[in-house]
């Protein structure tokens, strides 16, 4: 496999500097376009999150590793293992993908809004151990995903169902650049998926 | 212009027969006396390509078709420029240079520049120029190890964060990696955790670019559910060929573990 050396995105944000927002921009844009390639070809990822985005020193690239094997209808949706193991990895899952539904790219769309939402600044309420309640708290997430009391008025609402999200990352991509049109807000990079 | 060039060549051609001075300071002379001869930008144009929206590899530079000497000289002394080549490169070391322009030589089409975009970076290029430059890269490889080659191949490369991506596993070994990856590899340093590290492909000689490797232990392996579940997260990874993804080049099984890499 590819040799990449640098840091994961998840230790880059757990770093004593913050990530600069045009770098969020910047790696939420490339991993989002590797999933539309990948979604092109019937493939879901199923397990985006800040650990499997990888940070290459030399050429300043995102890559995305790890990818799961769910093509498109084949299996069904289930926690992943690292999900099972370490419920903090369930704060991006979709909350179809939670509840063991079928899964398809939009899926992969809403965790990426969710390593977004996070590498903005804000955290994303954790969920309760345990895989049973680890449906029902990513479910009642779509109504309160964030827990932070000083951005009440800022506070989006998820979009639980996937038929509510844009359908591919090129939608995606172009809802983020709308938003990027406005005055920067935190959340405005994760806005598209609720 | 044409007289220049002209005198270069006589210039050339006379240094050559009598020995001295060195072909490449000649041709550092002739670009304008600084060193390295030209900035590597100019040496050719740089092979990017553009796909998926995505602009890869805008710095890595094919230097396979330009040579570091005078056009007239080329000409005359066709036999003696690789060796130039490889002196003005890494004064010095011109084995190890050679290597270097060996592997740089490999990317000729878009396409395997991006396969092989891990042989020789910029940094790695600027490491063995030097730092007659004003590189400080070089400047401090040099201090560390005394000169300025760069690591030999099957050596694991000084690197500077000496940081590779976090695996999910703990307590990488060498032997352990090696015997899962097989024959196929040679690992130079377990990276990450568990069975997870580096290494170069033995086989073919000219594609001994640093790749990572994942081994799968033999009671993982013996699972038939896991041995799905990996097998078709390696056809999925070997599938996909984007700048953004990682990349699986093969996969094999040796001694009852498997491996990708």
């Amino acid at each position: 496999m590819t040799f990449v050396r640098g840091d994961t995105f998840e230790e880059r944000l757990r770093g004593d500097a913050p990530v600069p927002t045009d770098q969020v921009l910047r790696v939420v844009r490339e991993i989002a376009d590797a999933l539309g390639y990948a979604h092109r070809r019937g493939i879901v990822h199923r397990d985006v999150k800040p650990s499997n985005i990888l940070l290459d020193e030399d050429s300043g690239r995102a890559l995305l590793g790890r990818f799961r094997d769910c093509p498109r209808g084949r299996r069904r949706g289930v926690i992943t293992h690292t999900a099972r193991r370490r419920d903090r990895h369930a704060r991006y899952m979709a909350p179809e993908q939670a509840a063991s539904g079928r899964v398809d790219g939009r899926a992969d769309l809403h965790s990426l809004a969710a390593v977004a939402f996070r590498s903005a600044g804000r955290r994303i309420v954790a969920v309760q151990r345990g895989s049973a309640a680890l449906g029902r708290a990513v479910a009642r997430r779509s109504a309160r995903p964030v827990d932070s009391s000083r951005h009440r008025r800022s506070r989006p609402r998820w979009r639980s169902k996937p038929d509510d999200r844009p359908a591919t990352a090129a939608a995606w991509l172009a809802a983020l650049g709308r938003a990027e049109v406005r005055p920067w807000r935190p959340w405005a990079a994760a806005g598209v998926a609720w | 212009m044409v007289r220049s060039a002209r005198s270069a060549a006589s210039q050339f051609s006379n240094s050559f027969a009598s020995g001295s001075p060195a072909l490449e300071k000649l041709a550092i002379d002739e670009r304008g006396g600084s060193y390295p001869v030209a900035p590597l930008a100019q040496l050719a144009e740089p092979v990017a390509v553009e796909r998926h929206g995505v602009r890869r590899q805008p710095d890595l530079i094919d230097v396979s078709d330009h040579s570091l000497v005078p056009r007239a000289a080329r000409s005359t002394r066709s036999a003696s420029l690789s060796e130039c080549r490889a002196c003005a490169l890494v004064r010095g070391h011109s084995t190890t240079g050679r290597s270097v322009l060996a592997r740089a030589a490999l990317a000729r089409t878009p396409r395997q520049v991006h396969e092989q975009r891990d042989v020789l970076t910029p940094q790695e290029l600027r490491r063995g120029v030097g730092a007659r430059d004003g590189d400080t890269q070089g400047t401090s490889t040099r201090q560390k190890t005394g000169g300025m080659a760069p690591p030999s191949i099957g050596t694991l490369r000084p690197w500077a964060s000496a940081r590779t991506f976090s695996c999910s596993y703990a307590d990488a070994r060498l032997e352990a990696v090696q015997r899962a990856v097989g024959d196929r590899y040679q690992v130079t340093e377990p990276r990450g955790r568990r069975r997870h590290g580096c290494g170069v492909p033995r086989a073919p000689p000219h594609a001994r670019s640093h790749r990572g490797s994942e081994g799968v232990p033999p009671d993982v392996a013996a699972s038939a559910m896991r041995h799905e579940r990996s097998a078709a997260r390696r056809t999925l990874g070997a599938s996909l060929d984007h700048p953004n993804i990682v990349r699986v080049y093969d996969f094999g099984h040796a001694e009852g573990s498997a491996s990708s890499s």
